[in-house]
């Protein structure tokens, strides 16, 4: 294939685009966050999970994309000519800590003593990652429209 | 010949470069953006900071943000400059 520059549906993102592939990536990897941090709102009081245990929240684990700067001299195939960049979701982990033990005798999921083993969801601090997530989702956005305007620049010569 | 009026005695080689220089540079930027959440970039960069490797400091988003406008605007001035450059070579082989 003689690549031109267009994204050719193989889901291989042409050298000129791979800077916009690295902007894009942190969008995803910011949106599978707010995903999770949706969950685990969703989810603060929920005493019975799919294992029937309580809720665990749910953390999202990012791993950098090897980069290596796209060399000017390089053969646009070779590995020279850089690694993609960016970063990558590698998978949805469990904060294994115990929520908080709260007395409520008429909850149904309450122990013998009538305690009840709440989700370990802190409201808070999840609070706190979604503006950092957003913070970072914007900031991706920029970058990316960045990229684009100067793209767009350079086939105006 | 022609090819050799390209590239020798005007600035197109040099602005090309420059233009090269930035797209890098912004590559780079997008990296430790899209990175900024990732705890083991963070430690991998105060690793080789430790080491005493250059451009190693940890992810500071507002300063990424002026790198990437400063960058912004080199391009778009080298690109002005390359517009100009190419203008006046098409108006010297232009018949009169």
């Amino acid at each position: 294939m003689t690549d031109i520059g267009i994204a050719d549906g193989t889901g291989r993102i042409p050298p000129s685009l791979k800077g916009l592939g690295i902007a894009a990536s942190g969008l995803t990897a910011q949106r599978a966050r707010l995903d999770a941090i949706a969950a685990n709102i969703a989810n603060a009081e929920t005493t019975r999970g799919v294992d029937g245990a309580p809720y665990r929240r749910k953390v999202i684990r990012l791993e950098e994309v090897g980069f290596e700067p796209l060399l000017a001299s390089a053969d646009p195939g070779s590995p020279a000519a850089g690694g993609e960049g960016g970063v990558r979701v590698v998978g949805v982990e469990e904060d294994a800590s115990q929520g908080a033990l709260v007395y409520d005798p008429g909850h149904p999921d309450a122990d013998a003593a009538g305690y009840v083993r709440m989700p370990n969801v802190d409201i808070t601090s999840e609070m706190v990652d979604l503006m950092e997530t957003r913070r970072l989702f914007e900031a991706n956005v920029t970058v990316f429209q960045a990229m684009k305007s100067m793209l767009r620049r350079s086939t105006q010569l | 010949m022609l090819a050799r009026l390209v590239g020798n005695g005007t600035a197109v080689d040099q602005l090309k470069a420059g233009l090269d220089a930035s797209s890098r540079a912004v590559r780079g930027i997008a990296h430790r953006v899209a990175n900024a959440g990732t705890p083991e970039f963070a430690r991998a960069l105060d690793e080789a900071q430790a080491a005493g490797a250059p451009g190693a400091d940890p992810v500071d988003l507002e300063h990424e943000m002026v790198a990437l406008a400063d960058e912004q605007l080199r391009f778009e001035a080298t690109a002005t400059l390359l517009e100009k450059a190419y203008q006046g070579l098409r108006s010297s082989v232009r018949e009169r």
